[in-house]
């Protein structure tokens, strides 16, 4: 049984030219036992609104909102709101967000808030606060005195690992990571990396990891998931989805990648991407397709299977329907 | 400690606006020439008033014009215009930095004293009721108001008061003040028309102190309504944007309760913006206090202040109270200015 | 040795008592207690703009101060209250008289067009549109609500002045061009430049709206004129503090309160057009320019000094004054404004002043309500900053008068009506050698020796112009508040202080201004006598044609308050040097202004007092009369202990010997309280004093009269008035603005009836045109005066 199974899970807006489409019917599942899916996608793909629909966390003028979410086997998107907040959230799902610079409450000190949850939750007894909180911050190395100080008091990256340390403290089954390190140097960026891959290995921490740096994915990563326009376009294994890349969005995606030696100009993906509120008719992408054919102009392909758990989003991997 | 040394800055960059405030006034008053001239005019309206009825017992123009000339040397003697402005003002400053705050010339307390610092110590128990009162009205149902309508943005209600706003920005205090006392005091007949008393007066503390705060009522009432619109709005506006920041969403996403969001993560970092909001408009309420002490018949230190400028100007006592203003502006906005210190550790200067 | 004209007046007194017991038959006393009508009277202090309102609402019922035009015009029309008018403010235009710089013109530097100003102004519109009616226009300092109109109001009709802009404007125009200025556009232009005038205009009351006016006024006569609206601290900066050359102000809207009733006035024409006084632009300031007209200066001193031997010489020196006071027209008379007093239409026994309206002495002595015994009394403050209750050097403002008034009786008051000193609770005798002679004075009469503090004969030789006697038996018969009997002691202690505060030179070096005003007027007396246990005669230099007012001059103490207290202040003041009784000695010494209802100054007298009683003190010299001792050590005892008695019970130290007494005073509250004082050998009860409305004088006779050139003719004309009444005539001509005859009209038959003849020599002088014959009744009995016009019908 996977951790968390997505089945057609549906966030539009409302907005006054119509609603927009953020998430359109996505599906996917997160295997558990320390599994890091990725998912990889430009701006405006949608994946940022896929943590809030699956956080139920959304913003105020919602059109649409369906779907559902199972974890452990149980559903719920479904389940009143307060269960869903004192059951699920941070104690089985935890998220640590893109900008954690502006994470943190600016008057309350990072020890208090790292154990907010935990103190509401009544899982700690004032005595142990300390200690357990030192011992977070040690998992993410984080030094002690981490604990007194407020927020603007620490760097990017300690403030990141803080969000990390934070998200861990009770011990979720499921980590969702939107962009942790985008608003990171590079270096800082080796070190949070390096906390992750050691969360995964030793504590087998499955994670949901969200970004549009192909490089990151591929170092984290189990499976792949490539989003476009609020709908999933390509996944498969790291390996599948990297190496032999079935849809043409994901080969153009990875052929815009630089080489560091050669003489080409780097390849980029024409045109832009859709406005969600207005996607294109028929296949999503086809506007910027360097292959694209007449059917893909009419109508949205599904996601076909192309090799043994690698699926693509493309009529060129599967039969279109007859035609008439 | 970081926190102390912020604190002993704003302090000494306070007094310094004291001093500067003080030395202000004297300029105002004496090197303009206001103060002599005023003064001078007084006197001569005054002898000019003598001259009919010293006419009644002294028949010979050469004698009476020598009975003037007397009164006019005592007078000018008795309001220290013997001395120019530059000689006689310094020394009215420098005594009230000593905090002795010098004798009036015309004006004097309930109980004949004229040494200021009596007939202010008498009025300051009467503006202090309705200052802090407003203060404290104004700020308590600011924040609540202003808080709810952050969660609710857009709706009628918050429509509706925002409109409020601008229009109570826009009200003159007196103005609100007389329109009450039509309203409450013409119309209904339920509240006083004003003064601190009634007629005839309550014997006994307790009951003389009921109808004390009877009378005060319209006039607090006048200060919060007119104070209190651009309160609520800032404040509503600025929790809203606080409401937005991310750390909230993030707080929520951490299934914390919504009382624990609003609570920590709302309001308590909207704490320090509202005792901003608080220190700017406390100029606003001190000045329109007043005004409304005025227009109540209060007799308060504003009313004071009116008398001493509007009235023969007397100039100790107009020192004097600018001081006192000044002092209280100062105190409270240090008052302010430490919790705002507490409230938010970022503006700790390292 | 004249002593017929007092026996004239006794005459006049009994009609005046004759008349007025009719009168008082109408109005009912509430009881025949002695003291006041009321048994309780409070002030409490009401807002003006509030206080119809609170009228209404029934928080008091009468207020003492004038309510607002609009609002007396309002309660008026409702008609639920009765309102009681005075005539207490006349309303001037002062134009700046001085010449403007070289290159520039200040048109009212000549004298033409400030008189033509006089023609500018709608004296009409203000008295009835921006006064509503309460108010009566004025053409001299005068109006018809004073005695000395009869002097002077045929010179009003002949001035001509009247509202004619058209004609204002003609005369404008011809000096102007003649100064050198010329019109373009309907505006005056001198070198080049606009002539602009500036108005300052008060803004507290409806000078506002005046200075509107003018300005209209002045722009339709060519004049750039601008208004700087400024309440009463900014004007009078500019206009009383600046010199008139730096024409800082070219018209100002002045004000004038009225002071009591005043029969053959000395001071007010000096004040309005005689610059020595001091009060004409250049305010008699070193360094500024002044206005100067010697003429008027040397009959202003003479009318003031009074040098004259007779009513007539008086009256044509103030007749040739007001003549060139219009001519000159630096003062442009508008309006006299009436004051209003509500009150509560049950409220009875009020006699109203002629001047002050209800603040007269004797309203809340005869005033009660209808069935009750208390009364509440609205005023504008009860007590302020500058409200000093003492009797040397305080009692400056209205709010401490108003209540002071009724609690103290004086020996003299003026009539109600006539404005002729009376009797109150002194009776007097004159006898006077004057204006040319002299009286001796006995050597045995003292005086006091501030010197050597003792009471000193006069011995022989000395000679004074009059003598008055005063009988003080009325106050020695009866009790001061604290219930010690009323003595010569408090008289000669009285007359001491004076003396004291005049010459001895301590005293001096600390109240300088009221020892110099106090000098030149007992200069004038040359001795004291005690007659008997209650009679004094005092010699004084002084002459009137008019016996009581120079008894009213005479009176030697105003037997306000008994003389331990004024020992103690006057202790406190000179020998402790912890009070003062004036504001400026208080603030030179830095001590306080001693005022008896404040708790502080009263405790310091109450020490004092303490202090007397202690030692058994009795201030040396001033008992001690021509061989009698006033003052025995238990006499000071009883008074020392009767005090301090008072004190502790009232916690105020104002003893007095009037209808109330002082019971609380709360300054905070804004809020004081008198009873009344029921001693049984008080001389006067409810309705002694009660003198009615002031009678009407009412002029009826026919609208027209026929005149046939050569043919003599005669109107028959009804005076209605009380007293002796009299009717004078002009036979005025419109056009020419000349007086073609006047005269007295004859009474035939009724004392009602009057005649007028108009010779034939007279109307065959007349031409066709227009004519009006002016009456002008008066009455020595009230100092009104009735007019009256009836046109004339020239027939051919």
């Amino acid at each position: 049984m996977a951790l968390l199974e997505v089945r057609e899970l549906v966030l539009h807006y409302a907005s006054e030219r119509g609603p927009v489409k953020a998430v359109d019917s996505v599906s996917f599942e997160v295997r558990g036992e320390g599994e890091a899916l990725g998912i990889i996608g430009e701006t405006g793909s949608g994946k940022s609104s896929l943590v809030r629909a699956l956080m139920r966390i959304p913003p105020g003028n919602i059109d649409t909102y369906s779907g559902e979410v199972i974890l452990k086997g149980k559903e719920i998107i479904h389940i009143p709101e307060e269960e869903f907040r004192r059951e699920i959230r941070w104690k089985q799902i935890a998220v640590v967000f893109q900008g954690a610079m502006n994470g943190f409450n600016p008057v309350i000190r990072m020890g208090d808030q790292i154990l907010e949850r935990m103190v509401e939750e009544r899982a700690i007894i004032p005595e142990k606060r300390r200690e357990v909180a030192v011992e977070l911050l040690k998992k993410v190395g984080l030094s002690e005195d981490t604990f007194f100080r407020y927020p603007h008091e620490l760097s990017g990256g300690m403030k990141q690992r803080a969000a990390i340390a934070m998200a861990l403290s009770l011990n979720p089954s499921l980590l969702i990571l939107d962009e942790p390190t985008s608003a990171l140097d590079v270096s800082i960026q080796a070190q949070i990396m390096n906390v992750l891959k050691q969360l995964k290995w030793d504590m087998g921490l499955s994670m949901l990891f969200i970004t549009h740096d192909i490089a990151l994915a591929s170092d984290l990563c189990d499976r792949i998931v490539v989003m476009y326009s609020g709908q999933l376009r390509e996944y498969g294994s790291a390996e599948q989805v990297l190496l032999d890349p079935q849809d043409p969005y994901t080969r153009e995606l990875l052929s815009s990648i630089p080489r560091l030696h050669g003489k080409a100009s780097p390849h980029f993906v024409t045109g832009a991407p859709p406005d969600p509120a207005e996607p294109p008719q028929g296949c999503r992408f086809h506007p910027r397709c360097p292959e694209k054919y007449e059917i893909c102009t009419r109508k949205d392909p599904p996601l076909f299977a192309t090799d043994d758990g690698h699926y693509a989003r493309c009529w060129l991997k599967g039969k279109p329907p007859e035609k008439g | 400690m970081s926190l102390l040394r912020t604190l002993l800055v704003r302090g000494l960059t306070m007094l310094g606006v004291l001093l500067a405030v003080q030395i202000l006034v004297v300029v105002c008053l004496g090197a303009t020439g206001y103060s002599d001239r005023m003064l001078q005019a007084v006197i001569s309206e005054q002898l000019r008033g003598m001259r009919s009825s010293l006419a009644q017992t002294i028949r010979d123009p050469a004698r009476l014009e020598e009975a003037l000339e007397a009164h006019r040397e005592e007078l000018e003697s008795s309001y220290g215009l013997d001395r120019p402005w530059f000689a006689r003002m310094p020394g009215m400053v420098a005594r009230v930095f000593k905090l002795d705050l010098g004798e009036a010339h015309t004006l004097r307390s309930s109980d004949g004293s004229n040494r200021v610092a009596d007939i202010v110590l008498e009025r300051i128990p009467a503006t202090m009721l309705l200052l802090t009162s407003a203060m404290v009205i104004t700020a308590g149902i600011g924040i609540l108001i202003g808080v709810k309508l952050a969660t609710h943005p857009g709706s009628p209600l918050d429509r509706v008061v925002s409109g409020f706003s601008a229009v109570s920005f826009a009200l003159p205090t007196w103005w609100v003040g007389i329109l009450l006392i039509l309203i409450f005091s013409f119309r209904l007949g339920i509240l006083p028309t004003g003064g601190m008393y009634s007629v005839p007066p309550p014997d006994g503390g307790f009951a003389r102190f009921m109808d004390l705060l009877y009378h005060a009522l319209l006039p607090i009432f006048t200060l919060v309504l007119a104070s209190l619109g651009p309160y609520v709005y800032v404040i509503r506006t600025m929790t809203l944007n606080i409401a937005q920041a991310e750390h909230v969403t993030i707080a929520r996403a951490k299934g914390l309760s919504e009382r624990t969001v609003s609570g920590r993560h709302i309001l308590r970092v909207a704490a320090p913006p509202i005792v901003t909001s608080l220190i700017l408009g406390l100029a606003g309420t001190l000045g329109g206090s007043i005004l409304v002490e005025t227009v109540f018949n209060w007799r308060g230190m504003g009313r004071l202040y009116y008398e001493a400028i509007a009235g023969t100007p007397d100039e100790m006592v107009i020192v004097a109270l600018t001081f006192i203003y000044t002092l209280i502006y100062i105190l409270a906005r240090m008052v302010l200015e430490v919790l705002y210190v507490i409230l938010d550790p970022r503006v700790r200067y390292g | 040795m004249k002593i017929t004209q007092s026996q004239t007046f006794r005459g006049i007194s009994i009609i005046i008592l004759l008349f007025l017991t009719v009168f008082a038959f109408s109005y009912q006393p509430p009881h025949n207690k002695p003291g006041p009508a009321s048994d309780k009277i409070m002030f409490h202090a009401f807002d003006v703009d509030r206080a119809p309102l609170d009228l209404e609402a029934g928080n008091m019922d009468l207020y003492m101060y004038s309510l607002k035009t609009e609002a007396a015009e309002q309660l008026k029309r409702r008609g639920t209250f009765s309102l009681y008018q005075a005539p207490a403010s006349t309303i001037s235009l002062l134009l700046n008289p001085a010449p403007a710089p070289q290159g520039q013109l200040n048109p009212f530097s000549i004298k033409e067009i400030r008189h033509a100003m006089q023609y500018l102004v709608n004296r009409d519109f203000i008295a009835r549109d921006i006064y509503r009616g309460m108010a009566v226009p004025m053409i001299s300092h005068i109006s018809p609500q004073d005695f000395d109109y009869l002097t002077i109001y045929d010179i009003e009709r002949t001035s001509g002045i009247t509202y004619d802009p058209e004609y204002g404007r003609q005369i404008i125009a011809k000096e102007m061009r003649r100064a050198g200025a010329g019109m373009a556009d309907g505006k005056w232009y001198y070198r080049g430049m606009p002539v602009r005038v500036k108005i300052i205009g008060r803004v507290e009351d409806e000078r506002r709206n005046i200075a509107d006016l003018i300005r209209a006024e002045l722009e339709k006569a060519g004049f750039d004129a601008s208004i700087s609206y400024r309440p009463f601290a900014a004007a009078i900066i500019s206009v009383y503090s600046s010199d008139p050359k730096t024409f800082e102000w070219h018209i100002y809207t002045e004000g004038w309160g009225r002071s009591a009733v005043q029969r053959y006035d000395f001071a007010t024409v000096n004040q309005m057009y005689a610059p020595w006084l001091g009060n004409m632009p250049g305010w008699q300031e070193v360094g500024f320019w002044q206005y100067s007209h010697p003429e008027l200066d040397r009959l202003g001193k003479q009318l003031f000094r009074g040098e004259f031997g007779s009513l007539e010489e008086r009256n044509s020196l103030y007749r040739r004054m007001t003549q060139l006071g219009l001519d000159e027209s630096v003062r442009i008379w508008l309006v006299t404004a009436v004051n209003t007093f509500p009150a509560k239409k049950n409220l009875k026994g009020i006699t109203p002043d002629l001047v002050s309206g209800l603040r007269s002495p004797w309203s809340l002595r005869e005033a009660s309500l209808q069935g009750k015994s208390d009364l509440t009394v609205g005023h504008l403050w009860v007590w302020t900053e500058r409200t000093t209750w003492n009797p040397v050097g305080g009692f400056g403002d209205v709010y401490s008068a108003d209540i002071w008034r009724y609690l103290h009786d004086p020996p003299l008051w003026n009539h109600p009506f006539t404005g002729i000193p009376q009797p109150m609770r002194a009776g007097f005798e004159v006898e006077t050698a004057g204006p040319g002679g002299k009286l001796s004075v006995p050597p045995d009469a003292v005086l006091w020796d501030a010197e050597n503090n003792r009471w000193t004969g006069v011995g022989g030789g000395v000679r004074a112009v009059s003598k008055v006697t005063f009988d003080y038996s009325r106050y020695f018969r009866s009790k001061w508040h604290h219930d010690q009997p009323i003595t010569m002691a408090d008289i000669f202690y009285s007359i001491a202080q004076s003396f004291e505060l005049a010459y001895d030179r301590d005293k001096n070096r600390i109240e300088v201004a009221l020892g110099v005003t106090a000098r030149p007027y007992l200069e004038t007396f040359k001795g004291f006598c005690p007659v008997g246990e209650s009679k004094v005669e005092v010699y004084v230099d002084y002459w009137h044609f008019e016996e009581n007012h120079i008894a009213s001059y005479a009176s030697p103490a105003g037997l306000s308050m008994p003389w331990e207290i004024l020992a103690a202040m006057d202790d406190l003041v000179f020998h402790q040097r912890r009070a003062a009784y004036s504001d400026t000695a208080a603030s030179r010494f830095n001590v306080t202004w001693i005022s008896l209802v404040m708790d502080r100054d009263a405790r310091l007298v109450e020490r004092t007092l303490r202090d007397f009683e202690r030692r058994s003190y009795i201030p040396e010299g001033y008992f001690n009369v021509g061989g009698r001792e006033l003052v025995n050590k238990k006499d000071a005892e009883a008074r020392y202990q009767a005090a301090l008695e008072w004190f502790r019970d009232k916690r105020h130290l104002v003893i007095s010997n009037g209808p109330f007494y002082l019971s609380k005073y709360d300054p905070p509250a804004q809020y004081a309280e008198l009873n009344a004082f029921r001693d049984s050998a008080y001389p006067f009860k409810p309705g002694d004093w009660y003198f009615g409305y002031p009678p009407e004088i009412e002029i009826s006779s026919a609208n027209q009269i026929r005149l046939v050139p050569g043919e003599s003719a005669g109107l028959k004309v009804q005076v209605q008035g009380p007293g002796k009444t009299g009717l004078q005539y002009l036979l005025f001509d419109t056009a020419a603005r000349t007086v073609i005859a006047r005269g007295e009209a004859e009474q035939r038959g009724e004392p009602t009836e009057f005649y007028l003849s108009i010779d034939s020599s007279i109307t065959s002088k007349l031409f066709p045109g227009l004519y009006e014959l002016h009456l002008i009744a008066y009455s020595d009995a009230i100092a009104k005066t009735a007019l009256r016009t009836v046109d004339v019908d020239v027939l051919f």
